[in-house]
């Protein structure tokens, strides 16, 4: 059974609706993301689970107890906020002893993990200083040695990287990662920043105006998403919405109006009959087309043929919008001779490239 | 040059306050400690032999107290939760709690005396409604200066609050409950220490409003004196600038005092304040 469980759970602010028969299980010792666009119920869902919101119906089980009507300071969960919270008037070591102190553990106690805490988020030293003298990386580890010395039974973290720079980012989430699996804590994590959650999570949860669209290991999410939201999201650009398909021995055909595309059978097409098809830029291969313009080349299956229409230089590689029949079409390609805008070209898609979404 | 040009725009204020705040004080005091070409601290010692002085003395503080602490514990509320409202409900509240400063402290005293009066609306109201029988007294007595005075100064309270509880986010109360404490315990380690920068500008101006404050007192408060009744006695019916000088300089050290002790309290309950 699951740690914590929300079953079919609603939350409105006044009429307006974020989450509605909305469910999630988190496993005990998991570290779960929710990964999402901005607004679409992430924290909410987090502020849920901490106890700050109240749902309007259904059901919220947390180590098989019902946990609806539990206040917060009896929840035992540890919350990371967006904008770190600190205790502006009191110094590092008063505001990581905090919980400790609400739980009347001795002095000696408290003096011993307050200061084993912040050797872990290597703050050793920082214990005199107030939340302002502190740098914004330093400030977000006193808020997760905050979360963390009270051995908290849930792990709630709302975007805690979100305002540091890009190196500083890198750094803590390792080191949240590996907390975390130290102490073996299980954690809900909630960021919009895809790298952030695929490199730390072991499940993530893509959501959509208050829905989860798909729940699965990072690595599954990555190379077979399941609806064109969660594929949009993840970066496959393209769609090709097909009107009918075949079902073969090791791969399937799908037809639109003229064209066939093969797609070979892999995880991602077991268990669905979708009739979309979706691709990465960097995965569909541009050639010049042979033949000059107007006639046909020989037309193969998985190709179409267009024209560039625009053409962006990224740096690595070009990026190239080639209108087709099936609508445009966006191609990644490295450097060598690039196409210019009105050049005529061919877009293969290999069929262990293409996947399948809802 | 930048800093040539700094002192040069602080110039007229500097000047201004020097002329007319700075050499009349100084005047005022200096005057008090001469007294026949002598240095003399006599006149302050015959007024704190005066039972008299020292009672009317007692009853300012007594009344500036109760005032000021009267209008914490109005204010407090309030402004907990204007300060928790959105934009547009926020801002017409604190127009209505701001407005009383934009009337004349004479036209409300007025008005006070109008409900207050033995005839007045409160007694015709509470007679007719049977809950007394005979007209009470409370015009002319310290409730009705008290009742002024926090009427007066009750916006400063309530602004000087908003101004620091706006900046408390709901976060940090819920990062306490979060973290095991209850509302109350987050309340009062979280909230009230993050609110006493407020809470003692607020209870300078109300304090030193109250002690200094004139026409309420005077209007409302009949035969009890206070020290800014007393002041004016003696500079203009009786005509001893002398004894009024040292009020005015008593008055001014207690301003100092009191402010002192704020900030020395403020600093023990709130270190990073
Ligand atoms: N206090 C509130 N009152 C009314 N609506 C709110 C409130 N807080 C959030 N919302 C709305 O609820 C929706 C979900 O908000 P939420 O904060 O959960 O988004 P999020 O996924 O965390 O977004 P972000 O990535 O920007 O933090 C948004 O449309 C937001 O406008
Ligand atoms: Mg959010």
């Amino acid at each position: 059974m699951s740690l914590l469980s929300l079953n079919n759970v609603s939350v409105a602010y006044d009429k307006n609706v974020i989450l509605k028969d909305f469910n999630l299980n988190v496993e005990k010792g998991e570290l779960l993301s929710l990964l999402g666009p901005s607004g679409c119920g992430k924290t909410t869902t987090l502020r849920l689970i901490a106890g700050f919101l109240q749902a309007s119906g259904g059901q919220f089980i947390f180590d098989g107890k019902d946990y609806s009507q539990v206040p917060i300071n009896k929840r035992h969960f540890g919350f990371v906020f967006q904008n770190y919270a600190l205790f502006p008037h009191l110094s590092i070591f008063e505001n990581v002893a905090f919980g400790l102190r609400q739980r009347k553990v001795d002095r000696k106690e408290i003096e011993k993990r307050v200061k084993h805490m912040l050797e872990v988020v290597s703050l050793s030293g920082f214990e005199k200083r107030f939340p302002a003298e502190l740098s914004g990386g330093q400030r977000q580890r006193v808020a997760i040695a905050r979360a963390l010395v009270i051995k908290p039974d849930l792990l709630l973290f709302d975007e805690p990287l979100s305002n540091l720079d890009a190196n500083l980012r890198v750094t803590m989430r390792v080191e949240i990662r590996r907390i975390q699996q130290e102490l073996g804590i299980t954690t809900v994590y909630v960021s919009h920043d895809q790298e952030e959650c695929f490199s730390i999570s072991d499940k993530v949860a893509i959501l959509n105006k208050g829905v989860i669209e798909q729940l699965d290991q990072p690595k599954t999410i990555y190379k077979y998403p399941k609806t064109e939201f969660v594929a949009r999201f993840i970066g496959f650009n393209n769609f090709i919405q097909c009107r009918q398909r075949e079902e073969h021995e090791t791969h399937l055909t799908f037809f639109t109006e003229q064209e066939k595309f093969e797609v070979q059978k892999n995880a991602g097409t077991t268990s669905t009959r979708a009739l979309k098809l979706a691709i990465r830029p960097d995965n569909i291969v541009i050639e010049k087309c042979r033949t000059g313009s107007g006639g046909t080349p020989g037309h193969r299956d998985n190709t179409l043929t267009g024209q560039v229409k625009i053409s962006t230089f990224l740096g690595r590689s070009y990026q190239y919008e080639v209108d087709t029949s099936l609508g445009t079409f966006q191609v990644n390609r490295e450097m060598e001779m690039p196409f210019s805008t009105g050049d005529r070209v061919i877009l293969i898609f290999p069929k262990e490239k293409l996947v399948l979404v809802d | 040059m930048k800093k040539s040009i700094a002192y040069l725009l602080m110039l007229p204020g500097l000047l201004f306050l020097v002329f007319f705040m700075v050499v009349p004080l100084l005047f005022t005091v200096s005057s008090t400690l001469v007294q026949q070409g002598h240095f003399s601290f006599d006149g302050y010692l015959a007024f704190f032999k005066d039972q008299y002085f020292i009672e009317i003395l007692f009853n300012t503080l007594k009344v500036s107290l109760i005032t000021t602490l009267m209008c914490i514990f109005i204010s407090f509320p309030a402004a907990y939760y204007i300060s928790k409202l959105r934009t547009r409900k926020k801002t017409i509240l604190i127009g209505l709690a701001v407005f009383p400063l934009l009337t004349s402290a004479i036209v409300r005293s007025f008005s006070w005396m109008i409900i207050l009066g033995k005839k007045g609306i409160l007694n015709t109201l509470l007679l007719h409604l049977h809950i007394i029988n005979e007209p009470i007294n409370i015009l002319y007595t310290p409730t009705a200066m008290i009742i002024g005075l926090v009427h007066l100064f009750l916006p400063l309270m309530i602004i000087s609050l908003i101004g620091v509880m706006e900046n408390i986010s709901d976060d940090l109360v819920q990062a306490a409950e979060s973290l095991g404490a209850s509302r109350f315990t987050a309340f009062r380690k979280i909230v009230f220490p993050l609110c006493i920068p407020g809470l003692v500008v607020g209870s300078i101006l109300v304090f030193v409003g109250s002690l200094t404050a004139y026409t309420t007192p005077a209007l409302l408060g009949g035969k009890q004196q206070v020290i800014s009744v007393f002041l004016y006695q003696n500079a203009m019916t009786l005509n001893d600038w002398y004894a009024a000088s040292i009020i005015a300089t008593i008055m001014i050290a207690i301003t100092f005092i009191v402010i002192g002790f704020m900030n020395l309290a403020a600093r023990k309950l709130n270190p990073k304040g």
